[in-house]
């Protein structure tokens, strides 16, 4: 089990900012518009400031598989779109799991605010700011498995497609969360909130980055370029 | 002729305040229309211009981070007029809402712009917070005589905490509107939890409590 601590670098910082614009946008109102970019400003400063980025990450070989299934020593991931993409791969089969988060500091900064547009903007900007550590370790990850010739597949949380929230509990009988002071509640929902938790399949070749290439749903919200795993 | 050349521009002063966010400018004007007119009076101007921009949130026409800004400008304002004695006389005023994000869920964003919103429309909110028990939100129902119970839940695991909720609410007998909204939720698993509203967004929010008020207490 690795465990990681994390800076957020200017260029992660302005990653935040350039993303967080579009889903704050105000149409043909320029104060507001300039409000508004402030507002993201400030909250990415504060959240650059007071962040403490961690993380944990471990790689488990896959006892077995089946059409419902994939079986780890840590607990079952029970998903059939999961379980077709891993059917797909050739050679041995591991499962990465990974837990990221901002810290409890960070994370209460949105209720911190006293208006309900920082409230927004701060939660916003928290949000992708993980989002965005957490796309920076899956391209670390990604790198290590070429490494040792393996590809990954893009990250698959607990909670979307076909597996179910309370899969949040086999990624945390994987790793030991406490190691970097993240809790998982009786209703399988992370404390700090600003966390993250997903797994990878990697092997020598996988068929693709997503389980989105065996899904029938074409106007899903959360389908993914089978190739990038981009929205 | 006076009078109405008065109302007529106050109502417009406001309107234009409202639609630019400024909280100052409409706190002076507020300060003045309460000269001429009664505190009723004039929350239902500022009502009314609040209600403009929620027309223009519901058609696209304003960003939610304007809308937002702009509850936030109503109920500063209306703070000012909180303080004083006579009631609003909008026909939500006296309305009690408890609201609160169900247990075990600690997302609350979206409950509190909900509640930022019922306030600017003048409802009186009792706002529990988050990870809160059914136990709680009954207290608060008795404690405060709320005509709406308001649940948020964000997870599809804290969601049945809904429903257990509402049939402790209508086992008890008590008479309140339940209007629930969150991410995992849709108007079906709203009717099968038992409840008299399903807000989908902030754009449907009022309307669907109103709505959802007038079936229980027609």
């Amino acid at each position: 089990m690795t465990i990681l601590d994390l800076e957020l670098d200017e260029d992660m910082l302005l990653h935040v900012e350039s993303r967080v614009r579009p889903s704050l946008w105000t149409p043909g109102d320029h104060a507001r518009a300039s409000q508004v970019k402030g507002l993201i400003k400030e909250a990415v400063d504060k959240i650059g400031e007071i962040s403490r980025i961690r993380a944990v990450h471990t790689i488990m070989p896959v006892e077995f598989l089946n059409g419902r299934e994939i079986h780890t020593r840590a607990g079952s991931i029970m998903s059939r779109r999961f379980a077709r993409l891993a059917s797909g791969s050739t050679g041995e089969l591991f499962v990465v799991f990974l837990i990221a988060t901002l810290g409890q500091r960070a994370s209460s900064l949105a209720e911190d605010q006293e208006t309900l547009l920082s409230r927004l903007v701060f939660d916003c900007v928290l949000s992708e700011t993980i989002e965005i550590v957490v796309q920076r370790l899956e391209e670390a990850l990604h790198r290590d498995m070429a490494v040792c010739s393996r590809e990954m597949t893009s990250r698959f949380s607990p909670g979307y497609c076909d597996w179910p929230l309370e899969g949040q509990r086999v990624v945390f009988s994987a790793l030991d969360a406490s190691s970097i002071d993240v809790e998982l509640n009786d209703y399988c929902v992370m404390v700090p909130a600003k966390s993250i938790s997903c797994v990878f399949l990697a092997a020598s070749s996988v068929p693709s980055a997503t389980p989105c290439t065996f899904c029938p749903l074409e106007d899903c919200a959360w389908r993914r370029d089978t190739h990038t795993g981009e929205f | 002729m006076e009078k109405l050349a008065f109302h007529t521009q106050m109502q417009r002063r406001i309107r234009s305040a409202v639609c630019c966010h400024d909280a100052e400018t409409l706190r002076a004007l507020l300060d003045e229309c309460l000269v001429e007119k009664s505190p009723g009076e004039v929350s239902g101007i500022l009502l009314d211009a609040l209600e403009e921009q929620r027309l223009n949130f519901m058609s696209s026409a304003r960003s939610l981070p304007e809308f937002i800004l702009t509850i936030d400008t109503v109920n500063a304002a209306l703070e000012q007029m909180r303080s004083l004695e006579e009631p609003r006389k909008n026909s939500d005023a006296f309305v009690r809402i408890v609201i609160g994000v169900v247990r075990g869920d600690p997302h609350d964003l979206g409950k509190n712009i909900i509640a930022g919103l019922y306030r600017a429309y003048g409802f009186e909110v009792i706002d529990l917070g988050r990870d809160v028990h059914q136990e709680a939100f009954s207290a608060a129902l008795t404690t405060y005589d709320a005509k709406v119970l308001a649940l948020s839940a964000m997870m599809s695991t804290t969601m049945p905490a809904m429903k257990e909720i509402i049939r402790e609410v209508r086992i008890t007998g008590s008479k309140v509107a339940v209007v629930i909204g969150g991410a995992p939720l849709d108007a079906e698993i709203a009717r099968a939890y038992g409840a008299d509203g399903y807000a989908q967004s902030a754009r449907h929010a009022i309307e669907e409590t109103r709505s959802a008020i007038s079936r229980v207490f027609p």
